[in-house]
C-alpha cells in the first residue's frame, strides 16, 4: 500500500530524513520510533502527502505521490481521502465553529449529500460518545474530547490509512486506554496506521511493527514491535529510553 | 468565543439569521427615527425580548447596555453646557436601543450560530470562514499571550530595566507561533479534502416562533414609516 524508496527529505538548513526505505502493508499497524527531532513527524506529513520527498520516490496503492502529482486538485482530493492524518496538537487541527460542522467539513469537501453527512456525523458522534457535545466549539473542549473529535473529524472521510503522530500525547490515562481500544479495533477492521510514538506503556498491543529512527532520520530498525520494545539496551543506545 | 450562550425561553429557539437581520433592522431603524414615539415602540419590543431571557442573561445583557448608554451620555454631556441639550436624551435613547439590540443577538446567539446566520445570509463563505477562524484565533493567540506574559512575571523579580525588551520578545513569539499555528491548520484543512468552501451548520424549518419575530419585525418597520420615517 505505502512503499518509499530512497526517500529524503531537508528542510533549507536541515537535513531531516535520507535513504528510507519502507513498505507498510494493507491493515498493517506501524510504529515509528525515534529520539526527538529524529524526524518522525515529517515521515507521517510525507505519507499524507504534506511534504513532497526532496529525493527517492513515495507510491501509495501503486501511484507515484509527489509534489507534481498532488498539484492535480481533484488526485490530490482523492489522496487525502484514503489517507487521514491525526495531528499531535488536536488544537490546530479543531478549526469549525461546532463538532458537528468539524466532523462534517471533510464528507462536506468531498461534495457529499447533506442527508450521506448528517449519517456519518452522528455515527461518529454516537461511537466516540460525542452526541453531548455536537453544538459546542471545539477549542473549549478538554483535551481527550478534542482528540476525540479529531481522530472522528479524520474517520469521517472513511480513510484506508491513518497517521497518528503522537496520539497519546497530552491524554490521561483513561482516555489513552479508550483510544488505543479504538485504533486497534479500527485496525482489526482492516484499517492501516502508522504512528509516531513515545508512549511505550499505553500503546501495548496497538502496533505489530516498529521501524526505529535514528537522530539523523534514518531506519536503524524495522522489526516485530514487540521485539524492539523489549530490547532496552537497544532503545537505551538510540536515546529513546 | 462564547460557547454557551444565555438561554432564554423563546430567543435561543429562533433562526439565527432571523435574529441577525432582526437586530440590524432594529439598528438601522432606530439610528434613522427622529420620532420620540417610534424610539419608545421600539424600546417596548427590545424590552419585551429581554424580558423572554432568563435571569442571568437579563443582568448581563443590562449591564452592558447601560455601560454603552452612560459612556455616551458623559460623550455628549458638553452639549448642554453649550445649550444644546434638547437633542441629548433622544441619542441617548438611540446608543441604548442600538446595543440593546446587538447584546439581545449576541446573548442568545453562540458563535457556531452567528456564522451559520451569516452563511444563510448567503455572506460569501471565504468571508464566514475568515471570520470563524479570526475569532478562533482571537481567543487562541490571547490565552498564548497570557501565559508568556505569566511566565515572565514569575521570572521577573526585583527591578529589571529591560522590560520592554521581553514584551517586544513576546510579540515576536506571539508572531512566529501565530505563523505556526496558520502553517499546521492549512495542513489539517488539506488532509481533510479542503477544496476552497466552507459551510456552517444551517438550521433547517421556520416555526411560529420564526413567524412571530418577522411579523414582530414589519410592524416595527411599519410604525417607522407611520411615525415620519426618516424626517
Amino acid at each position: 500500500m505505502i512503499e518509499l524508496h530512497g526517500v529524503a527529505f531537508a528542510y533549507p538548513e536541515t537535513s531531516v530524513l535520507s535513504g528510507i526505505d519502507l513498505a507498510v502493508g494493507e491493515g498493517e499497524a506501524v510504529a515509528l520510533i525515534g529520539p526527538n527531532g529524529s524526524g518522525k513527524s515529517t515521515l507521517l506529513k510525507l505519507l499524507c502527502g504534506l511534504l513532497p520527498p526532496s529525493a527517492g520516490s513515495y507510491s501509495f496503492d501503486g501511484q507515484p505521490i509527489s509534489k507534481a502529482s498532488l498539484a492535480d486538485a481533484a488526485f490530490a482530493r482523492s489522496f487525502h481521502r484514503r489517507v487521514g492524518m491525526l495531528f499531535q496538537d488536536s488544537s490546530a487541527q479543531l478549526f469549525c465553529g461546532s463538532v458537528y460542522d468539524e466532523i462534517a467539513f471533510g464528507p462536506r469537501q468531498m461534495g457529499l449529500a447533506q442527508d450521506e453527512v448528517a449519517k456519518r456525523v452522528g455515527d461518529l458522534e454516537r461511537f466516540f460518545g460525542l452526541e453531548h457535545l455536537s453544538s459546542r466549539v471545539p477549542y473549549h473542549l478538554s483535551g481527550g474530547e478534542k482528540r476525540k473529535v479529531a481522530f472522528a473529524s479524520v474517520l469521517a472521510l472513511n480513510p484506508d490509512a491513518v497517521c497518528l503522530d503522537e496520539p497519546m500525547g497530552g491524554l490521561d490515562p483513561k482516555t489513552k486506554r479508550a483510544l488505543r481500544d479504538l485504533i486497534v479495533s479500527l485496525n482489526a477492521s482492516g484499517k492501516t496506521f502508522v504512528g509516531a510514538t513515545h508512549d511505550f506503556e499505553y500503546v501495548d498491543g496497538m502496533f505489530r511493527r516498529a521501524v526505529v529512527l535514528s537522530g539523523e532520520g534514518r531506519i536503524v530498525r524495522d522489526g516485530p514491535y514487540e521485539e524492539v520494545i523489549a530490547d532496552r539496551r537497544f532503545l537505551a543506545s538510540m536515546n529513546i529510553i | 468565543m462564547r460557547d454557551r450562550p444565555g438561554r432564554g425561553r423563546l430567543r435561543d429557539r429562533l433562526r439565527p439569521e432571523l435574529k441577525l437581520a432582526s437586530a440590524f433592522l432594529a439598528i438601522l431603524l432606530a439610528s434613522l427615527s427622529r420620532s420620540m414615539l417610534f424610539l419608545e415602540a421600539a424600546a417596548a419590543f427590545e424590552l419585551g425580548c429581554l424580558c423572554l431571557l432568563r435571569g442571568e442573561a437579563i443582568a448581563r445583557t443590562i449591564e452592558k447596555v447601560a455601560a454603552a448608554g452612560f459612556f455616551a451620555l458623559v460623550i455628549l454631556s458638553p452639549a448642554f453646557l453649550l445649550g444644546r441639550g434638547a437633542g441629548v436624551p433622544v441619542l441617548c435613547a438611540k446608543v441604548l436601543l442600538a446595543m440593546l439590540a446587538a447584546a439581545l443577538f449576541s446573548t442568545t446567539t453562540a458563535w457556531s450560530s452567528i456564522a451559520a446566520a451569516f452563511s444563510a445570509l448567503r455572506v460569501p463563505e471565504l468571508f464566514v470562514m475568515t471570520l470563524d477562524m479570526t475569532v478562533k484565533y482571537i481567543s487562541l493567540l490571547g490565552e498564548l499571550v497570557l501565559e508568556m506574559l505569566s511566565a515572565l512575571k514569575l521570572r521577573s523579580v526585583g527591578r529589571d530595566d529591560r522590560k520592554v525588551d521581553s514584551l517586544a520578545a513576546i510579540a515576536g513569539t506571539l508572531f512566529l507561533k501565530s505563523k505556526e499555528a496558520a502553517e499546521a491548520q492549512y495542513q489539517a484543512m488539506e488532509c481533510r479534502c479542503f477544496a476552497g468552501s466552507y459551510r456552517a451548520t444551517r438550521p433547517s424549518g421556520f416555526g411560529w416562533r420564526d413567524a412571530a419575530l418577522a411579523a414582530a419585525d414589519l410592524l416595527l418597520a411599519a410604525l417607522f414609516v407611520a411615525c415620519g420615517g426618516f424626517r
